[in-house]
């Protein structure tokens, strides 16, 4: 199935994989930081019209473990969300660049939707795999 | 496990959000974001991050007011001789 390319928006994936059902990001929770990113993210993709921020998507506990380790190595912290939980809250996740990529996307306040992103985690882990 | 308050003592030269990746494969960021514009210059060993993150990281590219970074692993300290004095 071929991936998608909006004019001026970022690469869906169409990869026919089922998503989820754990999203894991790092370093969530700074919200100045975090508003540069979903904003950044619109600025560079504004055909799409979605604030934006990046995740990477996790089938188990043991996926988790694996991207602490390698993609979100840099980060002390590491975010869980449940894609159910995400979904139901009027938040999209949407297959992005390359896999395991997710972006969280969703448009209306920035601030407000960001407070109700941080109420949805499901998990603060510290990540065993960190260097300072 | 390390559990130590991250070092936030040390400063950016280009705030990345390091979650970030698009079709290059690596994390982005405007260059408007850089506190130090000219040392984000291909090639170059750049301190990126956001917030408490702190990486240090290879300038792969910069075109059309994107970067491209390719972080290193590893600690702070034990890539900090990378860096141009």
């Amino acid at each position: 199935m071929a991936d998608v390319v909006p004019l001026g928006g970022p690469r869906f994936r169409r990869d026919g994989q089922a998503i989820g059902p754990l999203l894991v990001r790092g370093e969530l929770g700074d919200h100045a930081v975090d508003r540069v990113q979903c904003t950044d993210f619109l600025k560079r993709f504004p055909s799409w019209g979605r604030y934006g921020l990046s995740t990477y998507q996790a089938a188990d506990r043991a996926d988790v473990d694996r991207l602490a380790a390698d993609q979100l190595e840099r980060f002390a912290t590491l975010s869980v969300f449940s894609v159910p939980t995400l979904l139901a809250a009027h938040f999209e996740v949407v297959p992005t660049f390359r896999s395991p990529h997710m972006t969280i996307a969703f448009t209306g306040s920035v601030d407000e939707r960001l407070d109700e992103l941080l109420f949805l985690r499901v998990e603060v882990l510290p990540n065993p795999y960190h260097q300072e | 496990m390390n559990n130590d308050r991250p070092d936030t003592s040390v400063e950016l030269d280009l705030v990345v959000d390091l979650n970030t990746l698009d079709d290059s494969g690596l994390p982005w960021a405007f260059l408007d974001r850089a506190v130090h514009p000219e040392r984000i210059q291909p090639g170059a060993y750049v301190v990126v991050g956001a917030g408490p993150v702190r990486a240090i990281a290879r300038v792969v590219d910069v075109a059309d007011g994107i970067v491209h970074v390719d972080p290193l692993r590893g600690s702070l300290a034990t890539n900090a001789h990378l860096l141009s004095a």
